[in-house]
C-alpha cells in the first residue's frame, strides 16, 4: 500500500474524471430498435385473448363481465342450497357416520401425543440435551459442509 | 413508428454514457452492449414521461448501475458472505510510493493515456473495480456502494484502496503513472 493513501486517492480520482465516455458500439442501437420492432409486431400479431384485458374488444369484455356475474350469483346460490340441505334431518342422518370416524381418528391421534409424551417424560434430561446438542452439531456440520462446497466448486471456479 | 424515431434520438443522446457506464462496472464490452440493450428496451417503456423529463439522465445511470450489478451477480462470483472470509490479495502486486498528484502523469497523450487507463481498469479483479467504479466514476458514497453489494463498509473502504494501488501498479507499468524516485 502506498505510504500517502490521500494522495493516491487524489491522483486517482484526478485520473479517472479526466476519462471520457466511451463510444457505444455501432450496433446498440440497430440492436435495441430491431428487438423493439419484433416485439410490436409480436404483440400485433397475438389474438385479442391473449392481450391484456384493457385490448380486449368491447363486446368481449361487456359478455366477460356478464358471465362473471353470473358465475359469482351461480356459485352463491350452491352454497346456499348445500347449507339448506345440511341441515334437513335426512342429511344428518347420512353424515353422522361419517363424522363418527373423524371422532375415531381424533383419538387415536390424542393416544399417540400421550404416549409419546410419557416416553419423554421417562427419558433422562441428559439424554435429551445430548440429542439436541448432537441436532445443532450436525446441522452446523452440513452449514460448514455447505460453505465448503459453495467456495471450492463455484466461487473458486 | 414515429415513436421509435423519437426514441432513436434520444438513444443517440445517451447510448454513450450508458454503454460507458456498463462497460466499466462489467470490464467485458460484449456484456455491456447485453446490458444497455436491456437498458433501453425499459426506457421504452417508460418513454412516456422519460422524453420529457430532465432527469433522464440519472434514472438511465440508475437502471445501468442496478441491471449491471444484478448481472455480475447473477453470472459470476459475488463476494458477499462466503468471499468475505476470502484475504487474496495477491493481485494486487508490489506496493509504491507515489509523487505529488500534479507531477503523477507521464508523457503521454491523453487519447493514449485514456485507453490505457480503460484497459487497467478492465484488468481489476471485479471485487475491487466494482466499487472503485461506484466511487470514482459514479460518485457513490461509501455507505451506499456497502449496500450496494451487500457487503460491509469497512470491506468496501479497504477494497478500493487496494482498487487504487493496484491500478497505480498497473499504470506505472504501462506508464501512465512515474513510480516516485525515492522508492
Amino acid at each position: 500500500m502506498s505510504e500517502d493513501p490521500e494522495k493516491l486517492e487524489l491522483a486517482v480520482d484526478r485520473l479517472l474524471r479526466e476519462q471520457p465516455a466511451r463510444r457505444a458500439p455501432p450496433t446498440l442501437q440497430a440492436r435495441v430498435l430491431a428487438e423493439l420492432n419484433s416485439r410490436t409486431v409480436a404483440q400485433t400479431a397475438r389474438p385479442w385473448w391473449r392481450k391484456g384485458f384493457a385490448h380486449w374488444p368491447l363486446s368481449a369484455r361487456v359478455a366477460f363481465l356478464i358471465a362473471s356475474g353470473g358465475f359469482v350469483k351461480l356459485a352463491l346460490l350452491g352454497v346456499m342450497s348445500v347449507t339448506a340441505l345440511a341441515r334437513s334431518d335426512d342429511v344428518a342422518g347420512t353424515v353422522t357416520p361419517a363424522v363418527s370416524w373423524l371422532h375415531a381418528g381424533a383419538d387415536i391421534l390424542h393416544a399417540l401425543a400421550s404416549m409419546v409424551e410419557s416416553v419423554i417424560r421417562a427419558m433422562p434430561a441428559e439424554w435429551l440435551y445430548g440429542a439436541t446438542v448432537l441436532g445443532v452439531g450436525l446441522y452446523a456440520a452440513l452449514f460448514g459442509l455447505g460453505a465448503v462446497a459453495y467456495r471450492t466448486l463455484y466461487v473458486n471456479k | 413508428v414515429q415513436n421509435q424515431d423519437e426514441f432513436g434520438t434520444f438513444m443517440s443522446a445517451y447510448q454513450d454514457m450508458v454503454f460507458t457506464t456498463a462497460a466499466r462496472l462489467a470490464g467485458n464490452d460484449a456484456q455491456a452492449e447485453d446490458i444497455s440493450q436491456e437498458v433501453f428496451l425499459k426506457a421504452y417503456e417508460n418513454f412516456g414521461h422519460l422524453c420529457t423529463s430532465a432527469t433522464a439522465g440519472g434514472w438511465l445511470k440508475t437502471v445501468t448501475t442496478r441491471l449491471t450489478l444484478n448481472h455480475l451477480s447473477r453470472y459470476r462470483r459475488r463476494w458477499r458472505f462466503f468471499s468475505e472470509l476470502r484475504q487474496d490479495d495477491s493481485e494486487d502486486g508490489p506496493e509504491l510510493d507515489f509523487p505529488a498528484p500534479d507531477t503523477l502523469i507521464g508523457d503521454l497523450d491523453a487519447d493514449t493515456r485514456h485507453v490505457l487507463v480503460e484497459q487497467a481498469l478492465r484488468e481489476l479483479p471485479e471485487h475491487q473495480r466494482v466499487p472503485l467504479v461506484l466511487y470514482h466514476f459514479e460518485e457513490m458514497p461509501y455507505l451506499q456502494i456497502a449496500k450496494q453489494l451487500g457487503i460491509s463498509l469497512p470491506k468496501v473502504k479497504t477494497d478500493i484502496q487496494r482498487a487504487r494501488a493496484a491500478l497505480a501498479n498497473i499504470l506505472a507499468r504501462k506508464g501512465v503513472l512515474r513510480e516516485s524516485a525515492e522508492r
